[in-house]
């Protein structure tokens, strides 16, 4: 097995390990501090707060939108299996159907 | 660069409030994660905050405009307070009272025109946060910055002549600008010269107002050395 392949194996099993709410609740927190850095230039435009909201503060926005991408992804490789956290919809596909499976 | 005007700075602090609700609303009731919560936090996580993003750069970067902005740096306090003074008659204080400068004065004067002149402005901006946060400025007295802050290079002519022809006969009369025309031209003689017009900021310059004040060696100070 190569090293890519080891790597892609790790990288899927960390990321089905993680919840996906607990990441998309991590991306809203970020997001809420970048938002906040962003609305502080407008308020007070001093330099560094300027200067800070139009790098850091659209860094910050940028990780936080990717880590909601992230949990979309982690959504679409898990499939039905979703972890305990996912909705009652989701659940309930993980049931066995037993007219597909008698 | 046109002007944005305060709405947009409104806008930017709408979008930013509306994200905050959507994304606070999803961290405090936790509601089950599906589509419509996730079309919901796309707009909390990805619409609004890009909206949020480009207006406060475009409304931050007009706020860097502003002549409260440029005295925000104590060093910059003289140059400030003469500029907005009703009575004050240097060069600064005349056109900022013209309402064409207004409020945006130091950059109406200082910004570089050209192709590129707003992202350079905007770079050599950026070099005077580095002087005034890492560059020694900002443990400067006033008396310490006037020794030793001074304009980058020469005051580009080509500033001045943004508003004042040089083609019109009115100007063309003046028997100075007759025969300094290639001088004024080629900036070795500056409009804003104490034998011209005058500096635009005289109390920075020496007592005997004909030059620089000079750095405690005697030596004018090295420009924008920190």
């Amino acid at each position: 097995m190569s090293v890519l392949q080891r790597l892609r194996g790790l990288l899927l099993k960390k990321l089905q390990k993680h919840s996906i709410v607990s990441l998309v609740r991590l991306a809203c927190w970020v997001a809420l501090v970048g938002l906040a850095v962003m609305a502080a230039s407008i308020v007070k435009p001093a330099p560094l707060i300027v200067i800070f909201a139009m790098s850091v503060g659209q860094v910050i926005g940028i990780v936080a939108f990717l880590c909601f991408l992230l949990s979309i992804l982690m959504d679409v490789v898990r499939g039905t299996d979703h972890s305990p956290e996912a909705p009652r919809p989701a659940q309930e596909l993980r049931e066995p159907d037993s007219t597909r499976h008698p | 660069m046109p002007h944005a005007g305060p709405w947009l700075g409104y806008v930017a602090l709408a979008s930013a409030i509306i994200a905050a609700t959507i994304l606070l609303h999803f961290l405090l009731r936790r509601p089950p994660l599906d589509l419509r919560t996730k079309l919901l936090l796309l707009l909390g996580l990805g619409v609004f905050p890009t909206i949020t993003a480009a207006t406060s750069t475009v409304a931050g970067m007009e706020a860097t405009t502003h002549r409260e902005f440029c005295g925000s740096c104590h060093t910059m306090d003289d140059h400030f307070e003469n500029a907005s003074d009703p009575s004050a008659q240097s060069l600064a204080a005349r056109h900022s009272r013209n309402p064409f400068f207004g409020g945006e004065s130091c950059y109406v004067c200082h910004a570089d025109y050209g192709m590129f002149g707003y992202a350079l402005t905007k770079m050599g901006g950026m070099k005077h946060v580095y002087y005034y946060y890492l560059g020694g400025y900002r443990a400067m007295t006033k008396e310490e910055s006037r020794r030793n802050v001074h304009i980058a290079k020469p005051y580009d002519n080509t500033n001045c002549r943004q508003c004042h022809t040089t083609t019109a006969r009115v100007w063309r009369s003046v028997p100075d600008h007759q025969s300094l025309e290639l001088q004024l031209a080629s900036n070795r003689v500056s409009c804003a010269s104490a034998g011209c017009h005058g500096y635009a900021h005289p109390f920075s310059k020496g007592a005997d107002g004909l030059g620089a004040v000079k750095g405690t060696s005697g030596q004018p100070a090295a420009e924008h050395a920190p």
